[in-house]
């Protein structure tokens, strides 16, 4: 079930929201609950104490009145405590910092209060993403890699990573690719090779994700990926690699 | 207490707590690590003592205790001091040769004075002499300390240098091991050492030794010029990179410049539109021209001045400097950008040229996708998480913007030359330059984003 916690000291606002949820849950998915609504931020960091394994959606004001505990120290928190947590800001004024929060803190929105229609589309456009990315969550149990930046943990699910190659130039480092990016960090291919169990080792520089191969290529001895690009695969991993394709697939 | 047995246990002890309290430049006494030189310095010239006083044959034993002193050295620098195990050895080294030099310094003197036979007793006039010895051992251990001043502070962070001399005292080491057990062995052990005070001038030992503290000086001497020498080229190289940057800033500014004169061109166009519908007493396209042009251009104007006030909070210049130029570049051209640092940001540990560079590859991909769009936004992010800072540009891409394994192909670009080649460069800048960098690409719901995060210290 997603816990959907809203932290807003403003009695109005937060009967506003507390409304749209409850609008939502009643109507739409009984499958979601409110599981706190509060003026307080050490109410938000008591429940997270007290619910250690709780995943969830919240809403939180940037603005509250606690000088030591601003909404964005908030989300920090909520982060460090609950790392999947789907955090959305609600402010009264257009944020100036969008940009890192949604980095630093990997917001999820930014809903500018006041206008209440404006204000239940765009929370309830959160809750709906929420609760998808929790539901394939829990069935799936999604795996993260992460590549951990000096104090600032990027978490990669599984299953959007396409491989993994050591960087052509320099020694020490990996590329991770994604179907929409790529993550440049250092590592060893080793030691990448044993946090992923479920990946393999085609070639001795690169470990795939066999869910994301499309077809082998045998003439070239190329595994060709989901976004269409080609990873060497050595002639001795070649049937190796098929026999592992037919059974995962 | 026999005389011999005298002077190597109440005379040569000093030294063995003078020359590593001044060479590590810690006098601060503390009971613990004095008690260890103390026992230490004692039990090795206990040792010595016996070997020499009771015409022992045995080489073993004086070269048990050269190893025994060396160890003792070894486990007070690297133990005790937690110096690093090179460092521990090169000063282990350094203080057996200094001892060296005050020994062999004073075994004239004590020649001239107690001529034989030895004296049988030792009577209080012999514990006066400890004081002339340790006075020179402090004058000698201090006057090396100043003199290596510089060439201590190369030493210190120069790892390939420490390796050298590493390796140098260890070859010394050995081959005076070498040379001393084949005269001991030629020459005959007693006749060398048994009594020192007899025979000096046919003592090959002692020669021996005042050969090699003079080699070993001219090995230090040679090394200091040498460590002149490299500073004064690292110094020549700063230098060069200053230069460098200097030559690239000259660059961006006119590049910039360029662009903030086609913006003044646009806004005299803009005033020639103006004064066009007043001469013509159009109040109606006036209006409208005011709103659908001059209008929005004006909001992202004032809108621009604004968000580039975060720059204040960016303290290394040449950061600073970088972002200005590029923002700038991008706001002179029309493009709507804005600028976020919510902290203050002093330091961030990478060659500042290559951080230059890289940010400025980024943001020149950036302008120039947002040019050929000729529509939408440029944000700049820069924040502090844990002990390391991040970079985050992000742009509006076009919706048919290639996968990017193909954009980084290099060759690749999406008009002329450009994006393809300043990715791939990124990519080998990014790795090639430091332990603690890493860079994560992606394109997102029509955004292009480059985040950038430097770590602190590993």
């Amino acid at each position: 079930m997603l816990q959907i916690v809203i932290c807003e000291d403003i009695p109005k606002y937060r009967v506003q929201m507390g409304r749209i949820v409850s609008k939502y849950i009643a109507n739409k998915d009984s499958e979601i609950e409110i599981a706190l609504s509060t003026g307080s931020p050490t109410d938000v960091l008591d429940y997270l104490k007290k619910h250690p394994d709780r995943r969830g959606l919240y809403f939180l004001d940037i603005n509250l009145h606690d000088k030591h505990l601003d909404g964005i120290i908030l989300g920090l928190k909520i982060r460090e405590a609950d790392p999947m947590a789907k955090i959305v800001f609600v402010t009264t004024h257009q944020e100036a910092a969008v940009l890192t929060y949604e980095h630093k803190i990997e917001a999820m929105d930014f809903i500018v209060k006041g206008n209440l229609e404006n204000m239940e589309r765009r929370m309830v456009e959160c809750i709906i993403a929420a609760n998808r990315r929790y539901l394939k969550e829990r069935v799936e149990n999604t795996k993260h890699f992460r590549v951990t930046a000096n104090g600032e943990v990027w978490n990669i699910p599984h299953d959007e990573i396409l491989f993994f190659e050591t960087h052509p130039k320099v020694r020490e480092r990996m590329i991770l690719r994604m179907e929409n990016g790529k993550v440049d960090f250092r590592g060893i291919i080793s030691e990448v090779s044993e946090l992923v169990p479920k990946f393999y080792r085609c070639h001795k520089s690169y470990i795939l994700n066999p869910g994301k191969v499309i077809r082998i290529n045998k003439d070239t001895k190329q595994a060709i990926m989901a976004d269409e690009s080609c990873v060497p695969v050595s002639a001795k991993k070649l049937s190796e690699l098929l026999r592992v394709m037919e059974q995962g697939g | 207490m026999t005389f011999t047995f005298f002077i190597y246990v109440f005379l040569f002890v000093p030294p063995f707590i003078i020359a590593p309290k001044l060479l590590t430049r810690d006098l601060k006494i503390c009971s613990k690590e004095t008690i260890y030189l103390v026992v230490g310095g004692i039990l090795a010239k206990v040792i010595t003592a016996i070997s020499r006083n009771f015409y022992t044959e045995s080489i073993f034993i004086v070269v048990a205790s050269g190893i025994l002193i060396i160890l003792f050295f070894f486990l007070y620098f690297f133990k005790i001091k937690k110096y690093s195990a090179k460092k521990a050895f090169i000063l282990t080294s350094i203080s057996n040769f200094l001892i060296g030099i005050i020994e062999t310094l004073w075994f004239p003197l004590l020649e001239f004075f107690y001529t034989t036979p030895s004296p049988s007793r030792v009577s209080f006039f012999h514990f006066l002499w400890s004081i002339p010895y340790v006075i020179t051992s402090i004058a000698i251990v201090s006057l090396f300390v100043k003199a290596t001043k510089k060439l201590r502070r190369t030493i210190h962070g120069n790892d390939k240098m420490q390796t050298f001399l590493l390796l140098a005292f260890a070859l010394f080491f050995i081959l005076n091991m070498i040379i001393f057990v084949l005269i001991e062995t030629v020459f005959g052990f007693s006749r060398a050492l048994t009594n020192i005070w007899l025979f000096i001038g046919y003592n090959i030992s002692y020669w021996y030794n005042v050969l090699f503290i003079i080699v070993a000086s001219s090995v230090f001497v040679i090394l200091y010029f040498y460590a002149r020498h490299t500073e004064a080229r690292m110094i020549v190289r700063q230098k060069e990179v200053e230069q460098k940057i200097l030559q690239y800033y000259t660059a961006q500014i006119e590049q910039s410049y360029s662009a903030q004169r086609g913006f003044t061109h646009d806004v005299s166009n803009v005033f020639a539109s103006l004064s066009g519908y007043i001469y013509d007493e159009d109040l109606a396209g006036l209006t409208r021209y005011y709103k659908s042009s001059v209008e929005p251009a004006f909001a992202i104007i004032t809108k621009n001045d604004f968000t580039l006030e975060g720059l204040r909070k960016i303290m290394p210049q040449e950061i600073k400097s970088t972002l200005a130029i590029k923002l700038m570049t991008a706001q002179n051209l029309g493009i709507d950008t804005t600028f976020e640092a919510t902290e203050e940001i002093d330091h961030v540990p990478i060659d500042s040229m290559v951080l230059v560079r890289m940010l400025g590859i980024i943001m020149d991909n950036a302008i120039e996708e947002l040019t050929a769009m000729g529509e939408g936004q440029l944000m700049v992010a820069v924040y502090k998480l844990g002990d390391g800072t991040t970079f985050v540009v992000k742009n509006t891409c076009r919706a048919d913007t290639p996968p990017l394994h193909e954009l980084e192909r290099v060759g690749y670009s999406t008009k002329g030359e450009g994006r393809g080649i300043g990715l791939s460069n990124l990519s080998e800048m990014v790795a090639g330059q430091s332990k603690g960098v890493t860079i994560q690409t992606s394109i997102v719901e029509g955004n292009f984003i480059q985040k950038l995060r430097i770590g602190g210290a590993e």
